[in-house]
């Protein structure tokens, strides 16, 4: 085993694709890491070729040319079986097979590697509890006795049946009702939270992308990739025009939704209790007797809000503290630690700043909390 | 002697003779079903040799069969070989053509699927693509039994077994007595044959088809 923090789990080396009998290639020249244990989501519109790059990867497509390295092992070469093997598929229609039960469906590649009935067996149900779903009630029943979201679980289950490092998903969600959708979606980060699983993830929405993605993959026409980064970097700061009518309007909104409010520096909150409160010419946050945010008790020469306190939790995003914000009339909200204990206040400006194209860098854009209050 | 008389006389050589056409009928069916699937696995997806096969057993549909079991004579002699061998060469384009359909009906999302999971050809073959065409391949083969039982009747004409010799003499000496006793038999138990054997097909479909594949 070489070590696996030295190399990418996927790496497509200069990858190109071309059938013959056609003008350009579905891929030319491409090449994308994927680290262990990221999600990455290849997006793009129809035909840029998204799909191609992902079933090259298991080599469902054969390269015209460059290499594929698997968890630093060049597997384009090697048996196409025993490399698919390694590697969990997940496609849109799920393909589960009709005329197996679901137990058959998820233990055809552990009975395929030879396990006893036994293990089987027993890794079925795991499976099936992985994704949320009874193995007392599911395990004998076929596919067309499932909803499309069981479906859709049993798909992901019988993927990760033989415990493959790399899981491909092929527009899992792309035939499913859109409610639906929204919480397998949520499931599969939830499921991911706990695998850690190198997947890679084919759709053609860009909400998906952001919402699912550690990093995106921006496909164009050609099997060219426009942009690869993460989904905030993305939104600040897209690459080109192409990228950015891709993502579409609100890009700067959505991105507020990705940070949250304990990754940006605070400024201390000047609190005082009901027995300090007399006059001051700052501004300083009365809190009731658990120590909790009552109102603010305005300064002389302060912006004008009738007291009202903009009050989020640190886990929030930037998007929900300014809409606490714009609720609550002010240009300041107060941050919760999960316990309740007040750990700061966030300004407008700071948010502002923290959007802003320049500063998209989580590292470059390190506000320091004295910039921002020299600023009132 | 009524009709009714002839087979309280006579119906233990009719039920022997029934038995006998329904012997060659399903050994011929047998080594059709294998010819037949065999062939339709190895020609499936290449789409010219498949047509060209298709074509060529089609076409053996449309030689008379009288004319078929003649023609077998100079090769297999007289009696049941003939019979057998013009009856499997019938039985094979339906076992054939369906198996090749199918195959084909199987749906392309899971087949990718099955090679996306790294299931070998063969594996592939057997575990997912020929349950999943069974219903219809079983389909053809229950046409070619069927046919076959029409047609084992002309089996009579090279000393065949079966129930085509009561028709035959029954034919040959028509106005005498018992002529058409012996061709009623012989048509009716065809009839009755062909009627007990689609039945079975039922179960039998019944039988080897997933509960997961069936409406």
């Amino acid at each position: 085993m070489v070590d696996s923090a030295t190399h990418p789990m996927i790496r497509l080396e200069h990858v190109s694709k071309r059938y013959p009998g056609t003008a350009g290639a579905a891929v030319s020249d491409l090449s994308i890491d994927v680290d262990a244990g990221e999600i990455v989501v290849l997006v793009g519109p129809s035909g840029c070729g998204k799909t191609t790059t992902m079933r090259l990867i298991n080599r469902l497509i054969e390269p015209s040319g460059g290499r594929i390295y698997l968890d630093g092992e060049d597997v384009t070469g090697v048996n196409a079986d025993q490399l698919r093997r390694r590697v969990g598929y997940v496609i849109q229609q799920v393909g589960l097979f009709p005329h197996l039960t679901v137990a058959a469906n998820i233990g055809l590649i552990p009975r395929t590697l030879g396990w006893d009935r036994k293990r089987v067996r027993a890794r079925v149900d795991d499976m099936l509890v992985l994704v949320g779903l009874d193995p007392g009630t599911f395990r004998r029943r076929y596919p067309k006795q499932l909803s499309g979201g069981q479906q859709q679980r049993v798909g992901v289950a019988r993927a990760l049946a033989a415990d493959p490092p790399v899981m491909l998903m092929d527009e899992p969600f792309g035939a499913i009702d859109p409610i639906t959708r929204e919480r397998l979606q949520d499931e599969l980060l939830a499921l991911q939270a706990r695998i850690r699983k190198t997947i890679v993830f084919v759709t053609h929405d860009i909400q998906e992308a952001i919402k699912l993605g550690d990093r995106i993959a921006i496909f164009a026409e050609g099997g060219r990739i426009a942009q690869y980064d993460t989904p905030a970097r993305i939104l600040a700061d897209p690459a080109d025009e192409f990228v950015a009518s891709f993502i579409g309007s609100g890009a700067a909104v959505r991105s507020l939704g990705l940070q949250s409010v304990g990754e940006l520096p605070l400024e201390d909150v000047d609190v005082v209790d009901q027995a300090g409160a007399g006059e001051s010419a700052a501004r300083r946050l009365l809190v009731d007797g658990d120590g909790r945010p009552a109102r603010w008790l305005d300064g002389a020469g302060s912006g004008g809000t009738n007291g009202a306190v903009a009050v989020v939790g640190s886990d929030a995003s930037l998007y929900d503290a300014l809409d606490a914000m714009l609720r609550a009339h002010d240009d300041v909200a107060v941050v919760l630690s999960t316990e309740g204990a007040i750990r700061g206040q966030l300004r407008w400006d700071a948010v502002l700043h923290r959007t802003r194209p320049t500063t998209s860098d989580p590292n470059a854009g390190d506000l320091s909390a004295g910039d921002v209050s020299g600023s009132r | 002697m009524s009709f009714q008389e002839y087979l309280t006389q006579e119906w233990p050589d009719i039920l022997d003779l029934t038995i006998q056409h329904a012997e060659v009928v399903l050994i011929a069916v047998a080594i059709a079903a294998v010819v037949g699937i065999g062939g339709g696995i190895l020609v499936e997806g290449h789409q010219a040799i498949s047509q060209a096969v298709l074509a060529v057993t089609g076409t053996m549909l449309t030689i008379p069969s009288f004319a078929l079991f003649g023609l077998l004579i100079p090769v297999f002699g007289l009696g049941s070989t003939p019979a057998i061998a013009a009856l499997t060469l019938y039985a094979i384009f339906p076992v054939l053509r369906n198996t090749i359909t199918g195959l084909e009906s199987v749906s392309a999302d899971i087949v990718d699927a099955a090679r996306g999971m790294g299931l070998p050809g063969w594996r592939r073959l057997l575990i997912v693509r020929l349950p999943l065409a069974w219903p219809i391949v079983l389909t053809g083969i229950r046409v070619a039994t069927i046919m076959n039982v029409g047609i084992a009747a002309i089996a009579a004409a090279v000393a065949g077994p079966g129930l085509g010799q009561l028709i035959f003499e029954g034919l040959a000496q028509i106005g005498g007595a018992n002529a058409l006793n012996e061709t009623l038999a012989g048509v009716l138990g065809i009839a009755l044959l062909a009627l007990i054997l689609d039945l079975l097909f039922v179960l039998v479909s019944r039988l080897t088809t997933s509960r997961g594949l069936r409406g």
